[in-house]
């Protein structure tokens, strides 16, 4: 794990900058990358990363960038008057398309606006306090792309803003060196604004992003996100989403998910102000020998605050899926509402499938209920299927869909999108 | 039609069917009653071909074909229904798009043009409203939180839907309340037809008040036992089975 430690090498920074990333890097080799002794990564090895040789990539043309947001976004309503807004983030490259102005390239902060960027390389509240993520002190150490977008106060936004990550390999459509991002996304939504954001993952090649989200929902703010991760089998991602929720916001969070050669995230929101609503829904669709890890806490320190934790995983071959869900209700979080259901489905024997829901309560008057589940396809129910003429496959591909519908059934008509579509299709088709 | 021969049939091992003979002819009704773990719905299950129950030895032509043979899913689309006893509730998976793909899974397999969303929907709509079913229920998971009797009526649309010409309806009555019996009942007796045989199998002879057989059967201890017309329902019902049992004692015993 040391070599990985040693190739990496910081990108050019401003003078301001670079005592900042020299304190973030300290920090990272004295923590060290995790291993499998700690709980958290457990059942998730690093081999894959610790494993890779890293070169730094041509630059992409920006045709290349265009071309592939135009492929993946689909072109708003004829009735729409804005032109779908569109981030690419590939390489060290960021591309805005029909961005408001609110929305800003992270390369291009590093090199302009001081102020912005130096709280940016910051780590927030909750790192401080957990200190141990070696993976965002090295993102902070080498942040060399991202986006920042301010939703301003009262801003209600029809449209949802895009964001596309990309390797070299998927803009060039041929194999490009390994390269290694770290991208550090911050998302802030004004007071009473109300944003819709999709995040597109379609890495091709050899890559290791390594992605630092902040989350920051204002009062009576929402923001709804949707991951959509179907990268190539040779992608590691590896990602904290950190939430802070004042009161009456809403955030919603998507991780529909097929993995790469690994895909994880860890999602920890924290409640802060009374009467938010937190949700993180998870379909993961493994094949292959992908792995998927999802690690959730909502930590609820005000009251009347709902958090709901949603998965739906269906395993093939030699695929592996974590989840962990958890919350943590403070004392004197009263009146907190509390749900986690987990239900996997495994189609083979060698899949496997690791399930921690954990609560922990503090506070005096709560509702909370955590569940879960792990499976084969009900044989019943393929009998009853069959018994009305479905083939074997056509009864599996409905049981499964049904499955995933639970999930599905929760987005928002902005979130219907043809993509989601076409992913669960195309993953459920590679599973059976 | 259907034609049973000396039907042996294990489930794990242990011998539920023990010679079973049954032939029924087109457009015939026929009542299959017994006593609790007598086989009945073994019966159902072996002509549906779900997994687990091993024919050990007999056979069962079904319309000239072996039907033994034959896949679950070529048995529904050669037209061998079974109106399940207790009917899958599946999740996630909407009503009628489920009752859409079983109608066109048959009718492509039987080189027709698959219908429409709309032709289907009409289709639906109106079997629907012929078993006084509410509407809601085909848009709602299949079978997901019916109650007893909503679920029967959702087995007798799909029969009516999937137009069998065998149709094996396994204990149709169970948790059904008077109304709804009669109403299951008669959507039964709308599907009779000239090309169309039905094996109701039943506990109670109440169901055969509405469904009136042509033949009445009683299975006993895995194979058919006695066979007569409608007033053997009758008489099973005031005397029980006891009486069957003493009957075949003493011509064993002679």
């Amino acid at each position: 794990m040391t070599e990985l430690l040693e190739q990496l090498n910081p990108p050019q920074t401003a003078a301001l900058h670079a005592a900042q990333r020299a304190a973030a890097n300290q920090q990272l080799q004295r923590l060290g990358l995790p291993d499998q002794r700690s709980e958290a990564w457990k059942y998730t090895p690093l081999r894959a990363l610790s494993t890779m040789q890293f070169d730094r990539s041509d630059s992409i043309p920006e045709t290349a960038l265009r071309q592939l947001a135009a492929a993946l976004v689909e072109p708003p309503d004829q009735a729409a008057d804005d032109p779908t807004a569109i981030i690419v983030i590939a390489g060290d490259q960021c591309l805005l398309v029909h961005t408001p102005d609110w929305v800003q390239s992270m390369a291009e902060l590093l090199r302009t606006d001081t102020d912005t960027a130096t709280g940016l390389l910051q780590p927030d509240a909750q790192v401080r306090e957990q200190a141990s993520d070696s993976f965002i002190w090295m993102n902070l150490a080498q942040c060399n792309n991202g986006v920042m977008i301010a939703v301003p106060p009262g801003m209600k936004l029809d449209q949802p803003l895009h964001i596309v990550y990309a390797d070299p390999a998927a803009a060039s459509q041929s194999q490009a060196a390994a390269s290694a991002n770290h991208i550090r996304v911050h998302i802030h939504c004004g007071a009473a604004s109300a944003v819709t954001v999709i995040e597109h993952f379609v890495h091709a090649g050899t890559s290791f992003s390594n992605i630092y989200r902040s989350m920051e929902v204002d009062e009576h703010a929402s923001l709804d996100l949707l991951q959509l991760r179907a990268a190539g089998d040779a992608a590691v991602m590896i990602e904290h989403s950190h939430i802070l929720q004042q009161a009456s916001s809403s955030c919603r969070l998507w991780a529909l998910d097929t993995g790469g050669r690994l895909s994880r995230q860890e999602v920890r929101c924290a409640l802060q102000g009374k009467n938010a609503d937190f949700a993180h829904h998870g379909l993961l669709l493994g094949h292959g020998r992908r792995h998927m890890d999802q690690h959730v806490m909502a930590h609820h320190s005000a009251g009347d605050c709902r958090s709901r934790q949603l998965f739906r995983s269906v395993l093939a071959d030699k695929s592996r899926a974590v989840v962990n869900t958890a919350a943590l209700v403070g004392s004197g979080a009263d009146g907190s509402d509390v749900q986690q259901h987990t239900a996997s489905i495994l189609l083979s024997a060698n899949a496997e499938m690791d399930a921690k829901p954990q609560l922990e309560i503090l506070a005096d008057e709560v509702v909370a209920s955590h569940g879960a589940t792990i499976g084969q396809l009900d044989d019943d129910a393929l009998f009853y299927l069959r018994s009305r003429g479905l083939t074997t496959a056509q009864a599996r591909t409905m049981l499964l869909r049904g499955f995933v519908q639970t999930v599905l059934d929760t987005l928002p008509e902005a979130l219907r999108i043809a993509a989601v579509e076409r992913v669960v299709a195309a993953q459920l088709e590679m599973l059976l | 039609m259907l034609k049973i021969k000396n039907l042996h049939v294990e489930v794990d091992n242990k011998l539920i069917l023990n010679g079973l003979d049954l032939h029924m002819g087109t457009g015939q009704v026929h009542a299959i009653m017994g006593p609790n773990g007598a086989g009945k719905s073994t019966l159902g299950y072996v002509l549906a071909g779900r997994d687990g129950y091993q024919v050990t030895a007999g056979s069962i032509e079904f319309m000239g074909q072996d039907l033994l043979a034959m896949s679950v899913e070529q048995r529904a689309i050669a037209g061998v229904f079974l109106a399940f006893q207790y009917p899958v509730a599946i999740p996630g998976v909407n009503n009628s798009y489920f009752l859409r793909t079983a109608v066109n899974a048959r009718r492509v397999a039987r080189g027709e043009q698959p219908l429409d969303g709309m032709s289907f929907m009409r289709v639906l709509r109106e079997q629907a409203k012929l078993l006084d079913m509410d509407a809601k229920l085909l848009q709602r998971s299949v079978n997901e939180g019916f109650s007893g009797g909503e679920k029967k009526r959702n087995e007798i649309l799909q029969m009516a839907l999937l137009e069998p010409t065998l149709a094996v309806l396994d204990e149709t009555d169970s948790g059904l309340d008077i109304d709804a019996l009669r109403i299951v009942s008669e959507g039964v007796n709308r599907l009779r037809s000239t090309n169309r045989s039905m094996l109701v199998i039943t506990h109670y002879q109440r169901l055969l008040e509405h469904i009136v057989p042509d033949v009445v059967h009683v299975l006993a201890d895995g194979k058919i036992v006695a066979s007569g017309g409608k007033e053997l329902a009758l008489k099973l019902e005031d005397q029980g089975y006891a009486w069957l049992q003493d009957e075949r004692e003493s011509r064993q015993a002679s």
